[in-house]
């Protein structure tokens, strides 16, 4: 399991830093000149020229990129054009708060998609699967800036229970979650739905119930394990989509988040922070899809057997 | 299956229908039609002492529209970064209601001869570091002051700033200037110890403030909150802070800012969006102060563009243009509209509403000066940052298309707002100006050679206007010879139209009903160090 | 009690009903692929309200300057008419400048659309090309192409656009080559999954057996035969797309006010969402219905295609 680990870990790093070359590289051909935007007022030809020197700007382009991997490896993200203060201290400071988001979404997508998912799969053709079906297919469909507007007017405006903005403590971050969540949980519920499906229909649990096992047993051990590998990609999957929606979320609920530091960012034409926010979400997408490739690989007995592993390695 | 999409649909659609119905019954036209209020808004009394029993250790949680932007007080004349960083730094003069000048760091001052003042500072001032503040420190700063570019013509009429003994400074002009005690208002003019200052010039990181004011910098997340606590040394402690901490939030939408005060998360709200109005006047739990205002929205344009050098095409821009219906979009209809093109707000020294009767809303009198200028029309861009001035660009959008200038709109962050008029990159813009009482005290830096660089946006230079301006501030240190004086240069500049204003919209600050200490001035809820309970 | 059926009753009804052998023969024959597709996509209730609802949408985009005015009724600002409620003169009501709305969405269906298709089409011919190349070729040319896209998977498509529009700016063109971009990927790896099932199939050893170039077994056999699976992608894409657009448009980095553009229109109209929530509900709803009439369209396009996936 260990090698397992080790290597996709491994080949994490070259794709990480792909990435990391087609953002840079894009950033780099941003038209206009970035000393107007640091120096602003005090711009001069002189200062200017020795700005582009300090900052390593007049070198060519393969050495700006070798030099700010080198430093990005150690945790230097560079300096903000605007606050001329480390990128990596706004980045660090706000991240926590996207994470929160993304967390709360992906369990609210998770403890509810899955359950609903299982049992609709279950009993297949009941007034309760259709109706997840349809719901599912709704909120595949429902934009989430525009529910999480329609959430606040709710909960926040008409109801009052929950607040519309910022995150200080649980309360803050049910709507966001909610908004966030819905498009991929409604994608979880359907593919555990139609995964269940499969499974159940298959000739093993057949015999196990021939056999006499309990239903309950049945589902839980035999079946569920083996729809959840479809399930677990699925989720694997919505991570990414999760990151490029919690821009909107952030925007819409006013979060201080790496979401909105982006947005903010790109305004400002503050090209180093731009370029972290990206870093730090692609190397987010990169980390989740390893931990579904380690869970899938958990679930998977053939997979373990392939590495020599078992539960104890 | 189909029967359940249908009913789910259904349900949709009652849940929207109940929605805009429900709502739909509770909007009501704006402004002039307001219901009686059980909660009129006030006039805010001017100064404040707490009374036996207030509570004056709590945290108090200020929510604003627009982040600071840097420490460094010479950076910006930025509203949304004066009112935080005042209260780490402390000042000269502070301002009062009226933006005028109320002695703070001075203990007395006097004026020795039309061009030489003298200020004695008091002893003893310590800083957040423990230290002391020398008048060397006081000198230091007030040099940093000159010596920057952003307010540099505020200080143009100042020749030397030099330290006489370890308690007085002596500052010389070039001949008089009635205006200087309230110049040093000016946020730029804030004391840092030289200390800090040379380390933070140094190194460009002014993150961490080092001041004398009553306030300790805590923390700061960019785009989010500012925390400081109050600094138990403070050299005044008859007027140091009745509150613990004070917490500045960052809330860029309206309502979200109005909501954080009715749901008890923020005490008070200093950019009230009027889209509320109706419903806080409503509320008991909320109190709503306003305040005349002195702030200008104005229509700008970059004077040395080709297409706005012929003086008729300015003109015609200000008949082209339905002041009462911009106010009515950008503030719904809560301020005052004005015909100036100076940037006087009616409170000011020497202010005229419409100078010579000149302008007004008159659409064919504006397509007839752009024929007469022989200009047919040309495309152009209105930069803005706010929510209200984007709102009142696109309203102007359609007036300017009527006279043919085709004006796209685009906006940015306040943060770079100032780097793009340098670079000539905004062609026309919307934004708003806070004047002070004295007009001295914009009209040099907003429409002279000296203010280039620094807040003449409009990139307007005329000798003719230098000269008046000097008259106006050295002709008598009596006000009202003064006042004549300003008349004509209101005239002058309705003439040559440098700029377009549009109005001035009514100071408001939203708070919890059982806050007290809320003052307001011309241009903000202010002296938030008076905020208690 | 045992019945004697003789094969003339079991044959009964079918043999009278035909003259000849041939026409008898005729039932039997293999429907064409696309009829038989039809017909399921046609059983498939959902999926024809999706259809019919997204051609509504698309004619209402095409006529649109019929039913409202451009200029006066959807960018002329009017200020004494602002906020005003759903009434019978202004179905959904009109915006924070006195616009209204219901001619605003009208339009901005348009852009949606155009920017939705266009950016698709961008997609397609981009991703599908490496796609097929891909697949068709195998082994090291596909080990390259696709890790070169596994690159950009680890972007998700709003911040891939987002990079983008930072980097180039926010005119129509751009944000729809950008769009496009951030599906390329994506696009390429459905092209290629579905040349790498046809490869296989005997036709294509066939042409190679005659001679056929490899260009032209790939445009005239493989590409024809991944339609299927290929439409339905477009189908979900688009949605997608038209999602993207809004969204960016959301925040600012889209298309910018006046022109209506249902994420623009929702963006603005959010500050005065308290007291006038109409102003928020016919855009997003916009939104909302052409997504799911897309999401529908695709879905029964799906199962259409290939009822086993179901």
């Amino acid at each position: 399991m260990l090698k397992f680990i080790v290597r996709r870990l491994l080949a994490m790093i070259p794709v990480v830093l792909a990435v990391t070359f087609v953002v840079f590289t894009m950033m780099y051909m941003t038209p206009g000149d970035p000393t107007n935007t640091i120096l602003g007022n005090e711009w001069t030809e002189a200062a200017s020229a020795k700005l582009k020197t300090e900052l390593g700007l007049d070198q060519p382009f393969l050495v700006q990129f070798f030099n700010y991997t080198i430093n990005l490896v150690q945790g230097d993200f560079g300096m903000s054009y605007i606050t001329r203060a480390p990128v990596g201290d706004q980045l660090m400071a706000r991240f926590p708060n996207t994470l929160k988001v993304v967390a709360g979404a992906m369990l609210f997508c998770v403890g509810v998609g899955v359950p609903i998912g299982v049992f609709s799969g279950v009993k297949p053709y009941s007034v309760f699967s259709n109706l997840t079906m349809v719901v599912g297919l709704l909120g595949v469909s429902l934009p989430i800036f525009w529910l999480g507007l329609l959430l606040i007017l709710l909960f926040s405006v008409e109801l009052g229970w929950l607040p519309s903005s910022g995150i200080d403590g649980f309360a803050s971050l049910i709507l966001p979650s909610l908004a966030l969540g819905s498009n991929y949980m409604a994608n979880i519920m359907r593919t555990t739905r139609s995964s269940m499906l499969e499974v159940i229909r298959q000739d093993y649990i057949r015999t196990a119930k021939a056999k006499g096992v309990n239903a309950r047993n049945v589902i839980m051990k035999h079946a569920l394990q083996n729809a959840m590998m479809p399930t677990v990609t699925v989720i694997g999957m919505n991570i990414g989509a999760l990151l490029g929606g919690v821009v909107l979320t952030e925007t819409v609920f006013s979060i201080p988040g790496t979401g909105r530091l982006l947005v903010e960012a790109i305004n400002k034409r503050d090209t180093p922070t731009v370029l972290g926010c990206l870093v730090i979400m692609a190397v987010c997408v990169a980390v989740s899809n390893l931990l579904v490739d380690i869970v899938y690989a958990y679930l998977d007995p053939r997979i373990k057997a392939q590495y020599g592993g078992g539960r104890g390695e | 299956m189909k029967k359940n999409l249908v009913i789910s649909l259904l349900l949709v659609l009652v849940l929207t229908a109940t929605m805009v119905g429900g709502c739909g019954s509770s909007s009501k036209k704006d402004a002039s039609t307001t219901p009686a209020s059980i909660n009129a808004p006030k006039l805010a009394p001017s100064t404040t002492k707490a009374e036996p029993g207030a509570k004056l250790d709590e945290n108090i949680t200020v929510v604003q529209q627009l982040d600071m932007v840097s420490f460094d007080p010479i950076n910006t004349s930025d509203l949304s970064n004066r009112y935080i960083i005042t209260n780490i730094y402390s000042y000269l003069f502070a301002q009062d209601e009226y933006l005028n000048n109320v002695p703070e760091l001075v203990k007395s001052f006097k004026r020795i001869n039309d061009s030489t003042w003298q200020f004695e500072i008091y002893k003893g001032v310590k800083t957040h570091d423990g230290k002391v503040l020398t008048t060397d420190d006081v000198v230091y700063s007030l040099q940093r002051t000159q010596k920057g570019t952003a307010i540099g013509a505020l200080f143009k009429p100042v020749d030397k700033i030099s330290k006489i003994d370890d308690s007085t400074i002596q500052i010389t002009t070039f001949g008089p200037y009635p205006a200087l005690p309230t110049a040093l208002t000016h946020v730029a003019c804030g004391i840092v110890p030289k200390e800090y200052a040379e380390k933070a010039e140094a190194t460009k990181d002014w993150s961490n403030p080092i001041g004398t004011g009553r306030y300790k910098f805590k923390s700061r997340l960019i785009g989010d909150s500012v925390v400081m606590e109050r600094f138990d040394g403070y050299f005044n402690q008859e007027d140091k802070a009745l509150n613990k901490s004070l917490t500045f939030k960052i809330i860029p939408e309206g309502s979200a800012r109005t909501i954080a005060v009715e749901t008890k998360k923020a005490d008070i709200n200093v950019v009230f969006d009027t889209v509320d109005y109706n419903r806080v006047v409503a509320n008991a739990n909320l109190q709503l102060w306003e305040h005349p205002s002195q702030t200008v929205w104005h229509l700008g344009y970059d004077n040395t563009n080709t297409n706005f050098s012929n003086k008729l095409v300015r003109q015609a821009i200000n008949y082209a243009i339905d002041r009462k219906a911009v106010m009515e979009v950008g503030h719904n209809g809560h301020g005052t509209v004005v015909f100036n093109n100076a940037t006087f707000a009616p409170t000011v020294l020497g202010a005229v509403n419409n100078p010579a009767n000149k302008y007004s809303y008159d659409p064919e009198k504006a397509k007839a000066l752009m024929k007469e200028a022989g200009v047919s029309g040309f495309d152009t861009e209105i930069i803005v940052f706010r929510d209200e001035a984007e709102r009142a660009a696109v309203l102007i959008q359609s007036y300017l298309k009527v006279i043919g200038i085709n004006a796209s709109v685009k906006r940015i962050e306040n943060a770079v707002f100032a780097q793009t008029i340098q670079a000539h990159k905004a062609p026309m813009f919307i934004t708003s100006w806070g004047c002070y009482w004295d007009p001295d005290m914009f009209l040099a830096r907003r429409f002279t050679t000296a203010g280039i660089g620094g807040v003449n946006r409009v990139w307007y230079q005329n000798p003719a206007l230098d000269v008046l301006i000097d008259k106006a501030r050295t002709i008598s240190f009596d006000n009202n010879p003064r006042a004549e004086v300003y008349g004509e240069i209101q005239k002058f500049m309705a003439e040559e139209a440098p700029e377009a204003d549009l109005y001035v919209n009514t100071m408001y600050a939203l708070a919890n009903k059982d806050l007290k200490g809320i003052e307001i001035n011309v241009e903000m809820p202010h002296n938030y160090h008076k905020l208690h309970y | 009690m045992s019945e004697t059926v003789t094969r003339k009753e079991l044959m009964g009804e079918t043999v009278n009903k035909y003259t000849t052998r041939k026409e008898f023969f005729k039932q039997y024959k293999k429907k064409s692929r696309l009829e038989e597709t039809w017909n399921r996509f046609l059983r498939n209730k959902m999926a024809v309200i999706g259809l019919f609802i997204f051609v509504f949408i698309m004619v209402v985009a095409v006529v649109a300057p019929l039913i409202a005015d451009y200029d006066t009724e959807a960018i002329t600002i009017n200020v004494s008419n602002r906020l005003q409620p759903p009434s019978t003169e202004h179905i959904f009501g009109t915006d924070e400048m006195g616009r209204d709305i219901m001619a605003r969405i009208v339009h901005g269906a348009r852009i949606s659309l155009v920017v939705g298709f266009s950016s698709v089409a961008i997609a397609l011919f981009i991703g599908g090309a490496f796609g097929a190349i891909a697949g068709y070729y195998g082994g090291k040319t596909d080990d390259i192409i696709m890790r070169c896209m596994d690159v950009f998977l680890c972007l998700p498509d709003v911040l891939l656009a987002l990079a983008i529009v930072a980097a180039f700016g926010t005119t129509l063109v751009n944000m729809t080559i950008a769009i496009g971009l951030s599906f390329t990927p994506k696009f390429s790896r459905v092209v290629r999954s579905a040349v790498m099932t046809v490869r296989g199939i005997e036709y294509v050893e066939a042409a190679r057996a005659i001679g056929s170039t490899n260009t032209h077994i790939i445009t005239n056999h493989v590409l024809i035969n991944c339609f299927g699976p290929i439409v339905v992608q477009v189908t979900l894409y688009v949605a997608s797309a038209i999602l993207t657009i809004s969204a960016l448009s959301f925040i600012g980095l889209g298309i910018q006010a006046p022109i209506p553009e249902w994420g623009n229109m929702l963006a603005s109209g959010r500050a005065y969402m308290r007291d006038h929530a109409y102003i928020v509900m016919a855009p997003g709803l916009a939104i909302f219905v052409t997504i799911l009439s897309l999401n529908l369209l695709g879905d029964g396009l799906r199962d259409a295609l290939d009822p086993r996936l179901k």
